[in-house]
């Protein structure tokens, strides 16, 4: 109803007509006015804002490379800590080894040289023991043939044997028997 | 000390005895004396003992010996007993009868054989050490000791021949044990 009250009263739907031709070029300039005032108004502030986001980026990615650069010098440091660790691994084992041998060497030494002790003394106790009883046995066998050189002599020692040696005793005594010398 | 006890009362009493002129008969009693306290050591033990008083030991002393014993004995072992050197009488004794003794020029011998001698043996050793020494008389004491084997060991003084066969076995074997 209202639709056909408007066409009624302008007498058209689509008119290609020279106000047509204005509005649609006042609306372009009034947009066009539109833009430049919004443009003016919002384009710093977008500006800085992309200018401030490409800093950061920029930031970010100088930060990335500094990190990067500060990775790779760990990485290198830390490649040549592992190669130093190495190195001392070796120089720690070697070392162990060589004290380990020294060590090996003295503890052989010395057994060997209580070995050496121990068999000396036990030779030196060997020898002084046979010694001992060498010294036994002939103390043994001179007391017995002192004993039977004795009893031997008792039985055969007669009162003329006696006699003899009374008579050889006091012939050995003289003047300077008693004197002090 | 007793040693010097026995020298200076042994020289005293032989002093005396000397002076007096009586050397034989007192060195006589003094061996009686020794004798007597040999057989009665219990006497010597009394004069001895602690617990007697030095006046009641005098007592006792001159109540045995008072009469009889000659009086420089009597004297000197009164002075070792105020001293007291009970003990030491015996032995200062014994110094006095070696001093008289030598004085008298009375030798005194000990002969070990190993058998008996016969009486021609024992004068023969008497004879023997008489002719060696000094002395005028020869106290001898014949001992056996079948131990020695053969010889005898002649003690005079402090010397000692010894020519037993004990003796000499034991040289050779100390030889033997000593490997000389």
């Amino acid at each position: 109803m209202g639709t056909n009250a408007i066409v009624l009263a302008t007498g058209r739907i689509f008119g290609l007509d020279s106000q047509l031709l204005f509005d649609i070029l006042f609306q372009g300039i009034a947009v066009f006015v539109l833009f430049l005032f919004v443009g003016y108004l919002l384009i710093n502030p977008v500006r800085n804002a992309l200018k401030k986001r490409q800093d950061k980026v920029e930031n970010d990615r100088k930060s990335a490379e500094q990190d990067k650069l500060a990775a790779a010098e760990l990485k290198t440091q830390y490649d040549a800590k592992l190669a130093g660790v190495e190195q001392e691994k070796l120089e720690i084992l070697s070392e162990a080894r060589r004290k380990a041998v020294k060590n090996e060497n003295a503890i052989i030494d010395g057994a060997k040289e209580e070995a050496a002790r121990i068999r000396a003394s036990a030779e030196r106790e060997a020898a002084l023991e046979k010694e001992k009883v060498r010294e036994e046995v002939r103390t043994e066998i001179i007391d017995v043939a002192s004993a039977m050189a004795g009893k031997l002599i008792s039985a055969e020692i007669t009162p003329e044997k006696q006699e003899q040696l009374l008579q050889e005793t006091l012939d050995e005594i003289g003047d300077e028997t008693w004197q002090n010398k | 000390m007793a040693k010097q006890v026995r020298t200076v009362y042994g020289n005293a009493l032989f002093e005396a005895a000397r002076d007096a002129g009586r050397i034989t008969s007192v060195r006589e009693e003094a061996e009686t004396i020794l004798e007597a306290f040999r057989l009665e050591p219990d006497f010597l033990r009394i004069l001895c003992h602690p617990e007697i008083l030095p006046d009641e030991k005098e007592g006792i002393l001159n109540s045995v010996f008072g009469e009889t014993a000659d009086p420089l004995i009597l004297a000197i072992m009164e002075a070792l007993l105020d001293k007291k050197h009970g003990s030491e009488i015996p032995k200062v004794l014994h110094t006095f009868v070696g001093l008289a003794l030598e004085e008298e020029k009375i030798g005194v011998a000990e002969v070990t054989s190993a058998v008996e001698l016969s009486d021609a043996d024992k004068d023969k050793v008497r004879k023997k050490l008489l002719d060696t020494t000094a002395y005028e008389t020869m106290r001898v004491s014949f001992i056996v000791d079948p131990s020695l084997i053969g010889g005898m060991v002649i003690k005079l003084k402090d010397k000692v021949v010894d020519s037993s066969l004990k003796t000499k076995l034991g040289h050779m074997k100390n030889s033997l044990l000593t490997g000389a």
